[in-house]
């Protein structure tokens, strides 16, 4: 069963790529390849572990996980063969063009930075090979019911330490990999761990390349790598990773539906799916995804100029509709209330809503925390922005308006979560607020390079004009048909 | 300029972190150990779903401590997907404390495993 670990993996890789390329056909260049890929087994990921989870519920065999996965790539690949034979493909974005002078300093430092932080990351993984506290008591002991209960379902009567209502991406994903290994290896956990981890950052680094910001993508990438945080969270196998990674996602496709004009649906559908999928890793996710619907539905307003191609936001909530679903079953036939919420009552919520101190005691502590955030990267990368100022560039200013939209509502919700917790307030903000801004941090990054920027680089200048003509083409031929 | 300021900070960041990293000295592995200690209950509480926890015989409250908490966990982690609850209201009840208490368990529970230092799988006698 060795051999098995490696369809592990090859499998939601080629099935993640399958569905990306319905929307994002031929990636030209090996960065945006590599781009397409790490986000592909993200998904993949993602839908194989919904299919675990459906699979398992019914209580079918390993065999029928395998054959339905293998199944449904096939299907999904002749789907994708027989309507690129049909179609001309429009959705390459870039050329590989290589970095100029100024970009190739920082290309580099980013690439030494890697090996840096790839070696301490290593030690931290060997030193907690079964991930930290939440990974133990969350995360992995529900990939270990998952996998060794026959009638898992029971592992929702676990006591309430253990949160048994949230969401099953990461176990299921771990408990899919042993099922194809045969046994429990711990090094599954580690290796999802460094995906999730270096996933994140490379594809921050590798979106803002190929949309044109090329010195912003690498020393997004430093800064993200120099986050101490954030490295530490991701070895110690939190699922507050993997959820940035989620939210970072949906921001680089919403940013490529707007450049895509021609496959602006279609990039909105994958945005929709990868939104739905942040509700299956965690249950902030689902506060996200309400936001998200929310940002979506109000920004849609920026995108009616005479002279825009349609904004069909209905493709969004048509990508997020399978995961909810699943995550809506999940939530109302298995898993129990959620804590926060069975611990209060109506009176205690309008009680702590109404109380002005809350509101004090919370906005000191997040600005105390905002100012210390990674050891002072926050306040190094405000300053930044400062020094270069905004770019007054409208190239996505729209979607940037509605990513900036949704991470403040967000930012807004993690707030309003606090002042109705049940639990003793400081101890609540000094548990879990670092790790909510760890959930938004990348993000924050990728929309802040994306919009104050230093010179134009003329390596920047030519991937610019590479999508301008890309543009045109795409204009001409929507012209002609 | 900024960018160099930004590429500095991160780079100065990173290299903290990773010599930080390396510098700390190697932490036992807590969860290993107790993979090992409780791998020999694996094999009796196969099909059992709900077993108690205790740290002192049921005769005796017992205060919650975050000690007690976290052994509790690394054991429920370790004989997963059995569900342990605090208490002896179980037929099968793992006891994790003094050694000198399990004399005191044993008048209404039979011992089945003793795996020394105090760790002992009882069950309640017919």
């Amino acid at each position: 069963m060795m051999g098995g670990i490696h369809f592990a993996w090859i499998i939601p890789l080629l099935l993640g790529w399958t569905v990306l390329s319905l929307a994002w056909r031929s990636p030209k260049g090996i960065l945006e390849k590599m781009l397409k890929a790490i986000l592909a087994l993200f998904l993949g990921l993602g839908l194989t572990s919904a299919l675990y989870f459906i699979l398992g519920s019914v209580k079918k065999s390993p065999m029928v996980l395998f054959g339905c996965e293998i199944m449904i790539t096939c299907f999904l690949g002749i789907v994708l063969f027989w309507s690129s034979s049909r179609c001309r493909d429009v959705t390459g974005l870039t050329k590989f063009v290589s970095p100029e002078k100024c970009s190739r300093f920082f290309f580099w430092t980013a690439g030494l930075l890697l090996l840096l932080a790839l070696s301490g990351f290593y030690f931290l993984v060997l030193e907690k090979s079964f991930g930290d506290w939440d990974a133990q008591a969350i995360w992995n002991m529900r990939a270990r019911f998952l996998f060794r209960d026959m009638d898992w379902m029971h592992v929702f009567e676990i006591g309430a330490w253990s949160h048994p209502d949230y969401p099953l991406l990461i176990p299921a994903s771990l408990a899919r990999a042993w099922e194809y290994l045969g046994y429990e290896n711990f090094t599954g956990s580690s290796v999802l761990a460094s995906f999730f981890t270096f996933g994140t950052a490379l594809s921050l680094g590798l979106a803002l390349h190929i949309l044109g910001r090329s010195t912003g993508g690498a020393l997004a990438f430093m800064l993200l790598m120099g986050t101490p945080f954030f490295m530490i969270q991701g070895s110690h196998q939190e699922a507050d990773v993997p959820l940035s990674f989620c939210y970072l996602c949906v921001f680089i496709l919403l940013f490529l539906a707007e450049k895509k004009a021609l496959s602006r649906n279609h990039f909105l559908t994958l945005a929709g799916i990868f939104c739905g999928m942040a509700g299956w890793i965690k249950n902030e996710g689902i506060l996200f995804l309400t936001t998200a619907s929310c940002g979506i539905l109000w920004g849609s307003n920026y995108f009616k100029k005479k002279e825009d191609p349609s904004f069909p936001r209905i493709s969004f909530f048509v990508g997020m509709l399978p995961f909810l679903i699943l995550l809506i079953g999940f939530k109302v036939f298995w898993a129990p209330a959620n804590d926060l919420f069975v611990k209060q009552s109506l009176e205690g919520l309008l009680t702590q809503m109404t109380d002005l101190s809350r509101y004090v005691q919370i906005t000191k502590i997040f600005a105390a925390h905002l100012w210390h955030f990674g050891h002072g990267a926050l306040v190094a990368l405000v300053l930044y922005a400062t020094l270069v100022g905004f770019s007054g560039d409208r190239e996505f200013y729209r979607s940037w308006k509605i990513s900036r939209n949704i991470l403040m509502m967000t930012f807004a919700g993690y707030f309003f979560v606090y002042v109705l917790t049940p639990q003793d307030l400081a101890w609540h903000l000094d548990k879990s607020l670092d790790r909510l801004l760890i959930q938004l941090w990348p993000s924050f990054i990728f929309l802040v390079m994306m919009v104050f920027r230093a010179q134009v680089s003329k390596g920047d200048t030519i991937s610019r004009r590479i999508l301008e003509d890309d543009n045109c083409i795409k204009v001409s031929l929507l012209q002609k048909s | 300029l900024a960018c160099l300021f930004l590429a500095g900070f991160a780079c100065y960041s990173c290299v903290s972190w990773v010599r930080e990293v390396l510098k700390s000295p190697s932490i036992l592995n807590e969860v290993e150990m107790n993979e090992t200690r409780y791998s020999p209950f694996k094999f009796h509480l196969q099909k059992v779903f709900h077993a108690g926890y205790l740290v002192q015989p049921s005769s005796q409250a017992t205060k919650v401590t975050f000690h007690i908490y976290k052994k509790y966990i690394l054991a429920q982690f370790a004989l997963a997907p059995t569900i342990l609850h605090f208490g002896a209201e179980s037929e099968w009840i793992v006891f994790d404390g003094d050694p000198s208490c399990m004399a005191e368990m044993s008048s209404s529970f039979e011992l089945v495993k003793n795996e020394g230092n105090g760790l002992g799988l009882f069950r309640r006698r017919k």
